[in-house]
């Protein structure tokens, strides 16, 4: 039925959207499919509140929109924009150990999620495993690159991949949480701008290995 | 009523200090503000104590945990909040006013995030505000803006927010367990543990293992604990102080409300032996890095993650004495630590360095200062008459007795390893001579009086356990699930 | 006899297919652009002209143009381009069709290699790069449509896969195309992978291995890539949207499927033309990367198959 092979569908996309960030090498560039990739779980919010009966996450789903498509990569370029040109940073592992890595977490999201989608009766129920490997590749993100920018980008791929289980596993969570959690991360990425560009700023660069005064 | 009435209070008072024109005006709002919060936090707990549990609307309630934990807030805001103002006025000149406003404003604003942590039952809420406290005080651990206080707000900001969105997976997957039982049940805890027993405990545990990594970054248990020595070391003093006294006993609040609901469905070893485990590995990894400390503020934030690992085992090990350890621990800690970095900041206006080799003589040149650093001191590393010494007893008592015999002897072996480090390097702080030009005086006197009342109660909590206090215990240990 | 008539759409028909692709590359870049047939007379002066071998060479070197030009003509006959019915077609398997394309490689490198020229050396080596990366990833998208279909015959695998009315919103079949795709580009040597109108050592993969071929080993040689490109092109389309091919061998049937085809191969061709036009050729090094990416993509695909329902 429709339904259940759309939520696969859009889950997949969504992944790959993961993947091509974790390889893009340009910061603006990264922006971009992180954009996709929330217009692309906008899409998925919207498929659950036609198909699931939930007419509320129409409105969660246009918030995320707007707050996920517009307003918080239009802040991020705005960074980009403000930082300027830089040495080019590799990332800890190279493309291809990259991508080997990603397919590990992928498999390892499958094992981890097996109780939960054998036991889940929702049509969305295949698509959290996947959910799941987007948050293990959004904190292999934040570890991987040496780029503040992108760090950022990871936590807010984690944050998009938990509103993806919630969404798939539970038809999303009560308004009032959603609502906060948007919240929360507007701030949280207004801040982290000021910082990113401080740290420009004071250390001229934006690579993480020159915060690394404090230790012991 | 009241409970909107504690919360309004710091609000109003971020948003009155954040418009005002003079430093002087700040600091009178911010003041009266936290005696109000603390009035209005007593009279919470008054209340509990003599009723059962206290409704305001449908979001907030005040169990006996929630009391225990607003009279910790409360208490130690105030007096954390009355020293900052002497703190301000000495470290920050009337040139820098924006900054003192900005760090009178901010510092209610987190005291409003923590207060709202404890008061809302719905479990999503709470979470908000859990966030909300790391975004509060990021700026504040940045105010100095130098490249230190940078590297540590960043580290800060990202491990936390990591960690913290962790927990709202393992959130979601706890309300995933529940509606699978109940389709209407919301995000409430007192719904969730009317439930436990019916749900799965196989995603109950799944959700408890990221609940634990989630919520113990924000407690400072290792390993998610890299961000604490940072930031708690290039905070300003009084920020210090309420970070490591008692957002920390935030974080652990949060675990424990979701322990209660584990224990219930998926059984108490499970969530016990996490527990254990990852304390262990704190009071481990901090008795590592603690001995070869230079700095005696990251020592001190070191010493916060030893305590909460402490504080984990008690919990970890479980039963009516090892929670009630915990419990007791989390009150000791709050009151030694907060006194602690407290002096911490004095001793800075005084000898304007952080190291530990920098410091001689504490004793001659700041004789109340030192004297207070004395028992603080005392007081962490679980000396007898304070009351650290009982809650750690307690605690590795009940190790043995629940047959955790391991864990418990190399606690203590560890114990004893921070005890030697810490007297040492407080040993070389107070005593000797100080280093040509000094004079004998208190960088901060008056607002630093209120720290007294810190080693009256630690004095009073290592001599004796008032019936009042033990039923109020008994109370929320009821509320956890444990029972005599 | 539908069969005959098959194998001589494609090998009559691969040259129209380069053409039709190298006039809308021009279109798209402003320019006027060959004739759409020139292929055809670039065949016809090949054929006609001297063949010019060098003293070093072995026998490999000659035997390879013929080598090659037969495992393309086999690949044509079991490939299913108008029907899926026929006598022959059903010895049609993909592993086969896989390792056909295979040997033509393999023999090409040879040669490259035979004549003892750099030119030759670094293209036969870049070649056997590509080729290390892009067959796994063959066989496991190949693997990821077979489990689907639940067999590694051509024409019952467009059989089956045309009876799923939602097949395009499958993620698996999805992924599987995607990774074809770029699998079909390394191997034909269209850019990113290889620019094919290029003689620049820095970017030559697929001509550095003929460089030393002439009159009509050139023009076989030629004339095998096109239907190599011509059958690669098919199979994407037939075995991804597998509607519009004929089922059995009446005229209308085969008709519908011929023009089925055309659109198919028009559609085809056109992206293919786009996405040549709007992306550079990619550093040597980098192609790994891309063929590791698509490698990812067909893993996923077979992921998708055992784990959603």
């Amino acid at each position: 039925m429709p339904f259940g092979k759309l939520a696969n569908l859009l889950s997949f996309l969504f992944l790959l959207m993961s993947f091509l960030l974790i390889v893009r090498n340009s910061l603006s560039g990264q922006v971009r499919m992180f954009a996709i990739q929330s217009g692309i779980l906008a899409a998925l919010a919207g498929v659950v509140a036609l198909f699931g009966g939930r007419l509320e996450l129409f409105g969660v789903a246009a918030v995320f929109a707007i707050i996920k498509v517009a307003v918080i990569p239009s802040v991020l370029n705005r960074t980009v924009a403000k930082i300027g040109m830089q040495r080019a940073v590799a990332p800890y592992l190279g493309t291809s150990s990259t991508l080997a890595v990603c397919a590990v977490l992928v498999i390892i999201a499958f094992t981890a999620m097996a109780p939960i989608t054998g036991s889940d009766p929702l049509p969305t129920a295949d698509g959290i495993p996947l959910a799941f490997a987007g948050v293990l590749i959004g904190l292999f993100t934040t570890v991987n690159r040496r780029r503040a920018l992108t760090q950022i980008l990871g936590f807010l791929m984690l944050e998009n991949s938990i509103f993806m289980i919630a969404l798939l596993a539970t038809y999303g969570v009560p308004l009032i949480v959603e609502i906060g959690v948007f919240l929360d991360v507007l701030v949280a990425v207004l801040i982290l701008e000021v910082f990113v560009y401080r740290i420009k700023q004071n250390f001229d660069s934006i690579d993480v290995k020159q915060l690394g005064v404090l230790r012991g | 009523m009241i409970l909107v009435l504690l919360l309004f209070v710091p609000a109003v008072a971020s948003a009155l200090i954040a418009r005002s024109r003079n430093s002087s005006r700040a600091a009178l709002i911010h003041v009266w503000a936290n005696i109000a919060t603390l009035i209005a936090g007593l009279d919470v707990v008054q209340r509990v104590y003599v009723t059962k549990t206290e409704i305001a609307w449908n979001l907030l309630r005040a169990d006996s945990l929630s009391a225990f934990m607003i009279a910790i807030i409360t208490f130690i805001s105030a007096i954390t909040g009355i020293y900052a103002v002497g703190y301000v006025n000495t470290e920050f000149d009337s040139s820098q006013f924006r900054r003192a406003r900005l760090f009178y404003a901010l510092f209610q604003l987190f005291i409003f995030t923590m207060l709202l942590a404890v008061t809302t039952d719905n479990l999503g809420v709470m979470w908000v505000a859990i966030e909300g406290t790391t975004l509060a005080t990021v700026f504040l651990v940045n105010l100095h803006d130098n490249h230190t206080g940078l590297e540590a707000a960043y580290k800060y900001l990202i491990l936390s927010s990591v960690g913290i969105a962790l927990a709202f997976m393992g959130t979601v997957f706890m309300y995933y367990a529940a509606v699978a039982q109940a389709s209407e049940i919301g995000l409430s805890w007192t719904s969730l543990i009317a439930v436990a027993n019916r749900l799965d405990p196989t995603i109950v545990r799944l959700a408890f293992v990221f609940i634990l990594i989630g919520y113990g970054t924000k407690a400072g248990l290792a390993p998610m604990h890299t961000w604490l020595p940072d930031a708690h070391s290039e905070a300003p003093a009084p920020i210090s102080a309420l970070m490591s006294g008692v957002l920390l006993n935030v974080g652990l609040y949060a675990l424990i409300r979701f322990k209660a609901v584990a224990d219930i469905s998926a059984g108490p070893a499970f969530a016990s032996a996490w527990l254990m485990r990852f304390g262990l590995l704190s009071l481990g990894l901090s008795a590592a890095f603690l001995v070869s400390q230079r700095n005696y503020k990251r020592m001190l934030a070191y010493s916060s993650v030893e305590h909460t690992g402490i504080i984990a085992l008690g919990l970890g090990f479980g039963g009516y004495w090892g929670t009630l350890g915990a419990l007791l621990h989390m009150v000791n800690h709050a009151l030694s630590k907060s006194m602690l970095f407290i002096l911490s900041g004095s001793i800075l206006l005084k000898y304007r360095t952080t190291e530990i080799r920098g410091v001689r003589g504490l004793l001659k040149t700041a004789p109340w200062t030192g004297r207070a650093f004395l028992c603080g001191i005392f007081a962490l590393v679980g000396l007898p008459p304070f009351g650290a010494f009982i809650s750690e007893f307690i605690i590795f008592r009940a190790g043995f007795a629940m047959h955790s015999t391991a864990y418990s002897v190399i606690g203590i072996s560890l114990l004893v390893v921070v005890f030697a480090g810490m007297l040492a390097s407080m040993n070389s702080m107070l005593y000797g001579s100080p280093a040509e030009p000094w004079d004998r005086s208190d960088p901060v006197r008056l607002p630093l009086a209120p720290v007294a009342l810190n080693v009256v109660l630690l004095l009073a909590l290592g001599l004796t356990l008032p019936d009042g206090v033990q039923e109020f215990l008994g109370g929320v240990l009821r509320i956890v699930g444990v029972s005599l | 006899m539908i069969l005959l008539v098959q194998w001589l759409l494609v090998v009559a028909g691969a040259p129209l297919l380069v053409g039709f692709i190298r006039k809308t590359k021009a279109r798209l870049q402003g320019r006027c652009g060959a004739n759409l047939w020139q292929p055809y007379r670039d065949l016809r002066k090949l054929f006609i002209k001297e063949v010019v071998i060098s003293e070093t060479t072995s026998w490999i070197f000659r035997f390879t143009p013929y080598v090659v030009i037969g495992a393309m003509l086999v690949a044509a006959l079991i490939v299913p381009v108008l029907t899926t019915a026929g006598g022959a077609l059903s010895l049609g398997n993909i592993v086969l069709l896989m390792y056909l394309f295979l040997l033509a490689t393999f023999f090409l490198a040879l040669a490259g290699l035979d004549a003892g020229s750099s030119f030759g050396g670094m293209g036969s080596s870049r070649e056997m790069a590509v080729a290390a990366l892009a067959e796994p990833t063959v066989m496991i998208a190949i693997f990821a449509i077979s489990l689907r279909a639940g067999t590694t015959g051509l024409s019952d695998m467009i059989n089956v896969l045309a009876g799923d009315r939602l097949l395009l919103l499958n993620p698996g079949h999805l992924l599987a195309f995607f990774s074809l795709f770029i699998v079909t580009l390394a191997e034909t040597g269209r850019l990113p992978v290889d620019n094919p109108s290029t003689h620049l050592e820095l970017t030559m993969i697929h001509e550095a291995m003929i460089l030393e071929y002439s009159g009509r080993y050139l023009a076989l040689i030629e004339w095998a890539s096109a239907i190599k490109l011509f059958l690669f092109f098919t199979l994407l389309g037939n075995i991804f949207i597998p509607w519009g091919i004929g089922r059995t061998e009446q005229p209308a049937a085969v008709l519908l499927g011929l023009v089925a085809l055309v659109v198919k191969l028009a559609a085809l061709g056109v992206s293919l033309a786009v996405l040549e036009t709007s992306v550079a050729k990619l550093r040597l090094f980098r192609v790994p990367a891309l063929l590791t990416g698509s490698f990812m993509l067909a893993l996923l695909a077979v992921i998708s198959f055992f784990f959603l329902r």
